[in-house]
């Protein structure tokens, strides 16, 4: 790579692998898993860097990327193992006090990691990332009617939790 | 709402920010990148060899005894990959491989059809048939490009190919280095390659074809 273009993409990395990894961190629920994922979505951003600059959509790109690196490792590891893990939500706060669970940072991670797959990721990037469902549904690599339908499944099992009960109705947001 | 949601999520990832090692992504994508480039290089050899293994030369197939001395003049008379013995260009690709030889840089094969005989070099060679004394037998030489590979001079690869006599026991090659090497046979016919540090394009290499037939001295194949 030409030094201007790999100038270009260390800015790009020094601005942008924060955003990548959290949203890393929100499909897996694990710190450092995220940042592996991160960090390998990164390197294959960095191979087809020549090609993207000349095409463009580098950001829509990296994300993509991102996305299917935590979701491929998280294949790759159990099926059976839940985001997270058991011991990692451990601190969440009393679950007699709704609110207070509410105001736990974990809260929302631990309510993702129950969701299937598809529907979390598509709460993130809809949510987290604000993309629109055409966006979303190219960074996941299906229909937009597909991130309708997850987004909307994944809002009314949300709704459901008794966590976020006190919140204001998610159904019917998913379009 | 989604305001809420998105201020869960975004206090769910309220920490110091992660800031991956430059310099390793750096350092682990250029040497990715080089891996990938040379596995690209290595693909696209072997994809050139494989097109190449099906380009053939046709070859007639008369025989002699009458030894001469193998001309050196120069002599083009093809462009291709493949062509028959008089130069004329074939797409014999997916004919059936009589015999093949090969060294790093390329495969030199005889293919045949029902009716024609072919000579392939993986490179494209400007030399292409050798002329021969009519009715005594026939030799194909053609010249293709060496390059790298440790090859620190201009290079280029003579291929001599041949009908083996029948009942020929060994068939040797004297390329203009004054080296000597064993040609392959199988199937009625022989090919040999041999790296030369003459450049390409350029000139044929005079070259002189043996062959030793039981209980008979050695013979010089007849060449025009």
């Amino acid at each position: 790579m030409k030094s201007q273009s790999e100038h270009d993409y260390v800015n790009f990395v020094t601005h942008h692998a924060n955003g990548l990894c959290n949203t890393a961190y929100l499909l897996c629920g694990d710190w450092r898993r995220a940042e592996d994922a991160t960090q390998e979505a990164l390197l294959k951003l960095y191979r087809s860097w020549p090609r993207l600059q000349r095409n463009g959509a580098i950001g829509a790109y990296a994300r993509k990327v991102v996305v299917s690196t935590t979701l491929d490792t998280f294949r790759r590891r159990s099926s059976t193992e839940v985001v997270g893990g058991e011991t990692y939500f451990s601190s969440t706060a009393d679950p007699a006090d709704p609110m207070g669970r509410l105001e736990s940072r974990l809260l929302i991670v631990q309510a993702l990691a129950e969701l299937p797959t598809r529907q979390r990721a598509c709460l993130v990037l809809r949510y987290f990332d604000e993309l629109s469902v055409s966006e979303t549904a190219e960074a996941l690599g299906c229909s937009t009617g597909t991130v309708k339908s997850q987004t909307l499944r994944a809002l009314e099992k949300l709704r459901l939790n008794p966590a976020f009960a006190d919140l204001n109705d998610f159904a019917g947001l998913g379009g | 709402m989604t305001r809420q949601l998105k201020e869960l999520m975004h206090e769910a990832t309220d920490r110091a920010a992660f800031s991956p090692d430059i310099d390793q992504l750096l350092t682990t994508g250029r040497r990715q990148t080089r891996k990938r480039r040379l596995l690209a290089a290595c693909t696209a050899a072997a994809s050139v060899a494989i097109v190449a293994g099906g380009t053939v030369f046709a070859l007639d197939t008369t025989r002699g005894a009458a030894p001469a001395p193998a001309d050196q003049s120069a002599e083009v008379g093809s462009s291709g990959l493949c062509a028959d013995s008089s130069g004329q260009g074939l797409d014999a690709r997916t004919w059936p491989a009589v015999l093949y030889v090969q060294d790093t840089y390329g495969i030199s094969s005889v293919h045949r059809s029902a009716k024609t005989v072919a000579f392939c070099t993986t490179e494209w060679g400007d030399g292409a048939k050798r002329s021969v004394v009519p009715g005594t037998g026939r030799v194909v030489v053609r010249k293709s490009s060496a390059v790298g590979r440790g090859l620190t001079e201009p290079g280029s690869v003579t291929t001599v190919f041949g009908v083996a006599p029948a009942g020929v026991q060994r068939v040797t090659v004297e390329t203009s280095d004054g080296h000597v090497g064993v040609a392959t046979i199988k199937g009625g016919y022989f090919a040999y390659r041999r790296v030369e540090k003459t450049p390409w394009p350029g000139p044929l290499s005079p070259v002189i074809v043996r062959y030793k037939l039981p209980g008979l001295p050695e013979q010089v194949m007849p060449q025009r």
